[in-house]
């Protein structure tokens, strides 16, 4: 009998719990019919700054509260309303599939849309605290981006204001790493959307090795380029919590224009526990499409591409799907090239992604020191730091142009693959206008008949052979990259392929030594 | 002359291995086929463990002739490990069926109290019956949630059959004698017990978030044979957790 009543409820536990689960998801409203909007008293000043610079209107129906009626009566439905997207003219709520189906007779509601999900973060390590090692790479991942030129020309992102979305921000009010950015009261709002409260500092270590790789100071050194940055922290994602984080991330995005942000970074993704990767396709997702009105309004996202290149999934996760999301793969500082961990393209509908890489190991601040981490989790916000950057020396740049800029100022620029995009930025493009490459005559490509064949004529000694890398791919009429690939080079012939016939009426590219050559495959 | 062509040779080809190392080498145009096998594809197939306890007792007999009380089932000693195969075939999203294979090892412990009278009326220390089967059965799977290739929130409701591969009914005695100090023990092991069917059919439902699941079987055939009417019934409902290697 005992065992009869053990058993019972145990089942009944964890049926109930299985089955009477709340719902969550948006709901979405037909029209925002009697509601008025005046963005001089919604918006940041910097905002509104933006938008005109950026020829945005200063308004559009997106940015129009919900209609109040319409927020009342699903309140007076549900079990509770946890947030809204005015972007997507939604409500977010919690309800029992009773009241979903009661919501969705209404006739002002478009649609219920549940929500399931959980997120990835950058696996992190601590190791050594020898201080040699921490400088030696503290520099490396900073002036791989040539931060040295920035640093230079006297540019640390002064003036531009940066939303970091994170799982939280621990000791950022109290580490030596932040100090100067709070000296200068230039953490200018905070907002756990988990919560709905002002205080960040705490919970996910992972948010504040993030914030230190765009503006981070160790030992008076810089371990991330924006060091004069501003900075609105949110906290979006939370564990074990399995459905609110893109809905989080989407009112965050709000947040972040609202209150000035001109760059989000994004140190997050969504994939396997929701997603297929054929849903990749910037369109798909709801904190996609959220990314993409960012974009709209004016700010630029940068997202890490995600961890999962040597998982199944292998692909960018969302938002890093979409076109206009800078999407940052990972380096090996070691080796100089992709970085296993670091998520490849195309898109789903063959896009080219990740667009630029940088670092994806890196020295970034713990709780209470620093430690080495990895992940494109932090090669995001060294970018970040990096646009930062690039947008003070190009204060009117939109951020159309920006995206754009950062792409072309790349070390790999005008050729691409689905590792590295158009491969780390540089800031001496920022500086120069102009890219020069360390030599027009490193190699040659000869294409006769099926094989082809390239012969290097500068090939770096041994002890500089990570610059001996060969880049090349095929791409088909689509743009679609057929086949890529990395060769390091140590003789005149560096490269050959003996049948190429199956590429034919593709271009080959190649890149080395700073040179592209581009042929057509007769 | 031949040796030294091989040398040549040899050289020439040491000379290409060292002109390059492929570091990366990609064929994205390859790599777009959609695989068919995973855990929210078109088929999926896993290991996984159980073990279940017994939630109801043996059966007391009652007749117009005559009641037989049936012993009571010890049961934190009484349990049902699996090691089983599950197919999963996904027909929609939010529903799939499928096929499991498994191995199980039932173990019935009898309570010993004076007036046992199954399957013997001897109190003995220790009094036990194993029953080992292997049980095919067929389910349908609900899933409850949108996700992506993972196992998510289930119910399965399936019917199986079985087969016995081995009963045993086995005691254990310790005779303890008074003027030696010594005592002796004594294991006895009935192999395939005439009264044990040898095979048999149930309903199962399962509950399951991703690799854990919670497990309930009711077996709706007897375990007794017909002619042996004044045994009683074993347990038929069993409930318990599996994980599944996945």
């Amino acid at each position: 009998m005992k065992t009869k009543i053990i058993t019972l409820v145990l089942a009944l536990g964890f049926f109930s719990s299985l089955m009477s689960q709340n719902q969550y998801g948006w709901v979405e409203f037909t029209d925002k019919k009697d509601c008025s909007f005046d963005p001089f008293t919604y918006f940041d000043a910097r905002a509104i700054e933006r938008r005109v610079l950026g020829g945005i209107p200063l308004s559009d129906s997106t940015d129009f509260p919900l209609n109040s009626n319409y927020v009342s009566r699903i309140g007076l439905l549900a079990d509770s309303v946890m947030g809204y997207s005015r972007w997507f003219n939604a409500l977010f709520v919690s309800a029992t599939p009773t009241q979903v189906a009661e919501i969705t007779q209404l006739p002002f509601v478009k649609a219920f849309v549940p929500w399931t999900t959980s997120t990835y973060m950058a696996e992190s390590k601590s190791s050594s605290s020898d201080d040699n090692i921490y400088a030696d790479l503290q520099f490396k991942q900073v002036n791989s981006l040539g931060g040295f030129a920035f640093d230079s020309a006297g540019i640390h992102g002064k003036g531009i204001r940066i939303a970091v979305f994170d799982g939280g921000f621990p000791s950022v009010d109290k580490h030596s790493a932040f100090k100067h950015i709070r000296d200068n009261n230039r953490i200018i709002k905070t907002w756990d959307f988990t919560s709905n409260k002002e205080y960040v500092y705490s919970y996910q270590m992972h948010g504040t090795s993030v914030l230190s790789c765009i503006a981070g100071m160790y030992e008076g050194k810089p371990v991330g380029l924006a060091t004069e940055a501003e900075f609105l922290l949110a906290r979006t994602e939370v564990v074990p919590e399995p459905f609110s984080e893109e809905k989080n991330w989407a009112m965050a995005a709000e947040w972040a224009d609202k209150n000035g942000a001109q760059i989000i970074n994004s140190s997050l993704g969504y994939t396997a526990d929701r997603y297929f990767p054929s849903q990749m396709d910037g369109k798909f997702t709801y904190v996609t499409r959220a990314a993409q009105m960012a974009f709209r309004k004016g700010m630029l996202v940068v997202n890490a591409a995600g961890n999962e290149g040597t998982d199944q999934w292998k692909i960018i996760g969302a938002p890093a799907d979409a076109d206009s999301v800078l999407s940052i793969g990972g380096i090996d500082p070691e080796s100089g090239y992709h970085t296993g961990f670091s998520s490849y393209g195309p898109t789903a509908d063959k896009r080219m992604k990740p667009n630029v890489c940088a670092y994806g190991h890196v020295v970034a601040a713990d709780k209470s020191a620093m430690h080495f981490t990895q992940g494109t989790s932090f090669a995001s916000p060294l970018v970040a730091g990096f646009a930062a950057c690039a947008l003070q020396t190009k204060p009117g740049f939109t951020n159309k142009q920006l995206f754009e800029a950062i792409q072309k100022s790349a070390s790999l620029y005008p050729y691409f693959d689905y590792a590295h995009g158009y491969g780390v930025p540089q800031a001496s493009w920022f500086l120069n206008e102009k890219k020069t490459p360390e030599t027009n005559n490193a190699f040659s490509v000869q294409i006769t008949g099926p094989e082809l064949h390239i012969k290097a004529t500068e090939i770096y000694p041994e002890a500089e052979a990570q610059k001996n890398y060969l880049y090349f791919h095929f791409q088909d009429n689509n743009g679609f990259i057929q086949r890529y690939g990395v060769i390091q080079v140590f003789q005149e012939n560096a490269f050959d392929l003996y049948d190429i016939s199956q590429y034919k009426g593709m271009t080959f590219r190649a890149h080395y030594h700073g040179q592209t050559i581009e042929m057509l495959v007769k | 002359m031949k040796r030294i062509v091989f040398l040549i040779s040899f050289i020439a080809f040491l000379g290409v291995l060292n002109a390059q190392t492929v570091l990366m080498d990609e064929n994205p145009g390859q790599d777009t086929i959609v695989p068919k096998w995973g855990k929210n594809r078109q088929n999926f197939i896993h290991l996984y463990f159980g073990y279940s306890m017994f939630a109801d007792n043996f059966s007391d007999i009652y007749t117009d002739q005559f009641f037989i009380q049936a012993p009571n089932l010890k049961w934190l000693s009484s349990h049902d490990f699996t090691i089983g195969l599950r197919y999963k075939l996904k027909i929609t999203s939010f529903y799939a069926m499928g096929l499991d294979l498994g191995w199980n090892n039932k173990t019935f412990s009898i309570e010993q109290e004076s007036d046992k009278s199954f399957p013997t009326p001897i109190v003995h220390n220790k009094e036990k019956i194993y029953y080992n089967t292997m049980s095919l059965e067929y389910f349908n799977r609900i899933n409850f949630d949108r996700r992506g290739n993972k196992i998510g929130k289930f119910l399965d409701i399936g019917a199986y059959g079985f087969v016995c591969i081995g009963s045993v009914h086995y005691t254990m005695d310790i005779l303890e004698n008074m003027n030696s100090g010594y005592s002796t023990k004594t294991e006895v092991k009935n192999y395939s017990p005439d009264y044990l069917v040898k095979n048999g059919y149930g309903l199962s439902a399962r509950l399951g978030i991703n690799n854990f699941v919670l497990t309930a079987r009711y077996r709706m055939s007897d375990l007794i044979k017909e002619k042996y009417n004044f045994f009683p019934e074993f347990p038929r409902l069993e409930a318990g957790i599996q994980f599944s290697i996945h």
